[in-house]
């Protein structure tokens, strides 16, 4: 399982997945990073059939959105089709993006 | 604060202008809504584009107007919003004439999408979400987007496919009787149903298609005719895993706050309605969130004809963005000239009677919003 690099903020260790300058929260302007584990239940998803050219080799491919048990919601990929409240985790880091699978 | 009323409308046929440049049909509109005005001493112009750099190589458009149409020395400014460019545009002319600055400006908009490959228009597109993103990089689309939020809107309240399909063959049968409109061929269900896919649940009805057109609209100081009642805009999220609530737009929300107070009235005053349905999932969500119907409940209401004439209230009576077309910095023009012509009593599909109407405009996945209010004065 591959995890996930989130900014937490060293005021209210609110975390986000991305990287912020002043917390919406407490107003700190204070980050550090740290990793949390990638795995989650999937809130939405879309599996997508036309897309741009950089990712048509891909396609189709899903897009979920993912709820983790520490609170945060991620977007990701998985190359199969899923459905509200599958079990997914994250199994590597393509680049920016967090590739995901079922469990 | 000054009064500000219309003065003058244009607008080319949406749709597919081969041999037709993007300064031509911006001109074309610009000069009608000029016309109609009698040529007033235009003080600025004001254009709302945002794809000319991209697909077309092509920038300083309101320096061009005002010199092809001998404006003079005047200030010009190109706004963009993404899909809301032209309605931010408008709100800046507005402003300026209320503020008492300006007497009389020309605000336009305009974009020509026709002729490049998909793929291009995609990722052209793409550049109204937040691309320095992992969401981006796991390969998320515009459309993918209002997608995500559907499966989980279906999820949520138990609206179904057909729910979408409502809005879609609803907006095609005010496509119809739209002279300008880019889908004029009537669609049945079925058609609807068999329509290839785009990003699930969405298919080809439920996506706005790609456009060329321009739209016009010259302003001025003054209390004749169709006067603009107020003017709102917010800011949203720009990424869909930062949305507190995935089944909100809340710079729709906010920009209509925001209008309606202005304007002293409320969602129960509004006569007819244009709003933003980028896709199907689009409307029945703006429908929620500019109080017309309870959060939630924007799918039943669409399936019960509450959207259409004899209902609480007609929404998108040119067609909509759906089958009107969507020629991304023209739409927020677009819909203010379609308004503006039911308060006039001129319009396709005329809502007999209307009095107040309501225009809103969104850009990126709920990244701005504005909302216009007028009042036919006569």
């Amino acid at each position: 399982m591959a995890n996930i690099q989130v900014f937490e903020c060293t005021g209210c260790q609110k975390q986000f997945v991305q990287r912020k300058w002043l917390c919406p929260v407490c107003k700190g302007t204070s980050f550090k990073k740290a990793e949390e584990e990638g795995a989650g239940k999937v809130f939405s998803f879309t599996r997508i059939h036309v897309t741009s050219k950089e990712y048509a080799h891909l396609a189709p491919y899903t897009v979920v959105l993912i709820d983790t048990p520490s609170g945060l919601r991620i977007t990701g990929r998985l190359s199969e089709e899923v459905q509200i409240n599958d079990e997914v985790k994250c199994v590597e880091q393509d680049g920016d993006a967090y590739i995901f699978e079922k469990v | 604060m000054n009064k500000v009323n219309v003065s003058g409308l244009g607008i080319t046929k949406f749709g597919t202008h081969e041999g037709e440049t993007l300064k031509s049909l911006l001109l074309d509109a610009c000069f009608q809504a000029l016309k109609e005005a009698d040529f007033p001493k235009i003080d600025a112009v004001y254009v709302g584009n945002f794809m000319s750099g991209s697909l077309g190589n092509q920038e300083i458009l309101g320096a061009i107007v005002a010199n092809d149409l001998s404006l003079g020395a005047i200030p010009t400014v190109k706004v963009e919003g993404a899909c809301a460019s032209g309605g931010i545009a408008f709100r800046q002319a507005f402003l300026m004439i209320q503020s008492g600055e300006y007497e009389n400006v020309l605000v336009a908009g305009v974009e020509k999408m026709k002729g490049a490959p998909t793929e291009v228009i995609t990722n052209a597109i793409n550049a109204a979400m937040d691309n320095d993103s992992n969401e981006k990089h796991a390969g998320l689309t515009f459309p993918g987007f209002f997608g995500t939020v559907a499966n989980r809107y279906f999820y949520e309240t138990g609206a179904s496919k057909k729910h979408l399909a409502y809005v879609a063959l609803k907006n095609r049968e005010y496509a119809i009787h739209n002279p300008i409109a880019q889908f004029t061929k009537p669609a049945t269900m079925e058609d609807y149903m068999s329509a290839r896919m785009i990003t699930e649940p969405l298919g080809l009805f439920d996506c706005s298609p790609t456009s060329d057109g321009a739209a016009a609209i010259v302003l001025s100081k003054g209390e004749n005719g169709v006067i603009v009642r107020s003017s709102g805009q917010a800011s949203g999220t720009t990424q869909m895993q930062e949305a507190s609530d995935l089944l909100s737009l809340p710079a729709v929300k906010e920009s209509a706050r925001r209008a309606y107070e202005k304007a002293g009235l409320g969602p129960e005053d509004i006569d007819v309605v244009e709003l933003h349905d980028c896709f199907s999932m689009t409307e029945i969500l703006s429908i929620e969130e500019l109080g017309f119907f309870a959060k939630g409940t924007g799918f039943e209401a669409v399936e019960q004809g509450l959207t259409k004439h004899g209902g609480v209230v007609p929404v998108n009576t040119s067609g909509g963005l759906l089958s009107k077309g969507h020629p991304i910095g023209a739409t927020g023009l677009a819909q203010i000239y379609h308004i503006v012509s039911q308060l006039r009593g001129t319009s396709c599909n005329q809502v007999e009677g209307a009095r107040i109407g309501l225009a809103q405009n969104l850009g990126g996945t709920g990244a701005y919003s504005t909302v216009h209010i007028f009042e036919g004065v006569k």
